[in-house]
């Protein structure tokens, strides 16, 4: 029990260190982001890639600032929501990611960091002792 | 204020600092948003500043400002499968999501130079 809380508090740090980071990214993904927006404006029909990213970037931090905090969540819910952010299961994303390799590298790098960012949240939910018990 | 309540919350850190006046208008905006995934509308709105670079109080301000008529939506009508849909007005955005009683609420407000 002690060693699961151990790995809680560490994963935890590890979260916040992540949060902070992934601000200071997006901060400077600032001369891509407007290079993008000029360039993939988006259709009518659909969200462009940057407002995809902020959705996905809004709906991922929220749950970690709740793991910064340490607010206790449904963990059982959260860990479904979480599995259906995949940030790479968004067309837009992927097709980007996939065909500009090395044009906007500070966006890739905020892309991996924020799917990172979710899977970490992901197993934090998952050592959860409740949601340990429940799934044994 | 609590956001379940009317009574300033004198430890929210949106109003450290802040006139009543700004805590009247700060309060009146925060009811625009939702806390989606947040904790609360407050950690939701620090967090957005904060990535953003505003100062809270004039993040508020410019999302509430934000004329959604005239704006293009997507989808035009209803919302995505996430349950969101997107203002697009010259380099602006809003993201809204319905709360429970079908009112649009605010999820996230972005200038596209920000």
């Amino acid at each position: 029990m002690v060693q699961v809380q151990n790995k809680i508090t560490i994963q935890r740090s590890h979260i916040t260190q992540l949060l902070n980071q992934l601000t200071v990214d997006y901060q400077s993904t600032k001369s891509e982001r407007k290079h993008i927006f000029e360039h993939y404006p988006g259709s009518d029909e659909a969200f462009s890639l940057l407002e995809e990213l902020e959705l996905l970037t809004v709906d991922i931090c929220g749950y970690a600032t709740q793991v910064q905090t340490a607010r206790p969540q449904n963990w059982q819910q959260t860990i479904a929501h979480l599995q259906t952010l995949r940030v790479f299961d968004r067309p837009v994303i992927a097709q980007f990611y996939a065909e500009t390799p090395s044009r906007y590298p500070q966006i890739q790098a905020y892309i991996r960091t924020l799917d990172y960012l979710r899977l970490l949240v992901l197993e934090y939910g998952q050592m959860q002792p409740d949601n340990l018990l429940t799934s044994a | 204020m609590s956001e379940q309540s009317s009574v300033p919350d004198e430890d929210n850190p949106l109003f450290i600092d802040r006139t009543e006046a700004e805590v009247a208008e700060i309060c009146q905006y925060l009811a625009e948003w939702t806390s989606g995934t947040y904790e609360s509308v407050t950690q939701s709105v620090l967090n957005h500043a904060e990535r953003k670079g505003f100062e809270p109080l004039r993040y508020l301000r410019k999302a509430h400002q934000f004329n959604r008529k005239g704006a293009q939506r997507i989808p035009k009508s209803g919302y995505r499968q996430d349950d969101s849909a997107v203002y697009r007005k010259g380099k602006e955005f809003m993201i809204v999501r319905p709360d429970q009683y079908g009112t649009e609420k605010i999820v996230t407000y972005g200038i596209n130079e920000d």
